[in-house]
């Protein structure tokens, strides 16, 4: 991995067109701005892991477990009705 | 299954779920992006079974052992709410999320009736257009597993006045392109 160090409103850029700014450093924690074209999607990291843990999760339903449920709800109703 | 309205010519496509299906050009649904970890399959359908509502499949036509169980989150949780940007929704050709469809991927475990679905990541659907995305939302207030038949949390229950919105700092945090209002930009 690359490691550069960066002083607050200083930049890095990425390619051609992404940049990466330190907008505010207090104690712990630091604010990062980033300049992208649109088509660039950007998340927090463990967001985006979470999400992607469970697409493959769900991915993995087996038809049996929807009927399953479908026999179940037909014997009683959602607790959100 | 869902072979309504047949304009244009059927195309046919094996499943592992459901064997062989012909549906037709229109019921094609483009996902330019995939979904978040599946970024290689980009061509699903909506597949219905009535004995099945409101649950829906999302089939993959490219992968025919990929498919999601899908609902709309609004039966569930009338007071979900998405924010997303203008320059987001532009990618599925929207330029407003009320003329989308939106839809959140179910998660079946063996225990049925802990089923949860993701109102963090939904998947926002331009109809006409018959392209989607999965968005993933920056709202706290949502995970990925929430509960479908368990008791719903008073503040899904019912629209919010907007106490507990998205927080604006992590707006700012993530999205600098969202700070030019800010003058700090460029």
């Amino acid at each position: 991995m690359l490691v550069l160090s960066r002083k607050r409103d200083e930049s890095i850029i990425i390619g051609d067109d992404v940049v990466v700014t330190i907008v505010d450093v207090k104690g712990e924690q630091v604010k990062i701005g980033i300049s992208a074209p649109k088509t660039v999607s950007i998340h927090r990291k463990e967001v985006y892991e979470a999400i992607q843990q469970e697409n493959q999760a769900a991915a993995k339903t087996p038809m049996q477990n929807l009927s399953g449920l479908v026999q179940v709800l037909k014997t009683q109703k959602p607790a959100g009705s | 299954m869902n072979t309504s309205n047949a304009s244009g010519a059927m195309i046919e496509f094996e499943t592992t779920r459901f064997g062989s299906i012909s549906i037709p050009d229109s019921d094609v649904l483009n996902l330019p992006e995939g979904l978040v970890g599946f970024n290689l399959y980009h061509r699903f359908t909506i597949l219905k079974d009535p004995e099945q509502e409101p649950f829906l499949w999302l089939q993959s036509l490219d992968e025919p052992d990929l498919a999601f169980v899908v609902v709309n989150p609004f039966l569930f949780f009338p007071g979900y709410e998405i924010k997303v940007k203008n320059s987001e929704l532009a990618g599925i050709d929207l330029d407003d999320l009320a003329k989308a469809e939106v839809l959140t991927i179910v998660t079946i475990p063996s225990n049925p009736m802990d089923l949860t679905t993701n109102l963090r990541g939904p998947l926002v659907v331009n109809v006409e257009g018959k392209v989607a995305k999965q968005f993933v939302l920056i709202d706290d207030r949502y995970n990925t597993k929430h509960f479908l038949l368990h008791d719903i949390p008073p503040e899904l229950a019912a629209p919010v006045d907007n106490p507990s919105a998205p927080n604006q700092d992590n707006v700012v945090e993530l999205d600098a392109r969202s700070r030019s209002d800010e003058g700090k930009q460029t």
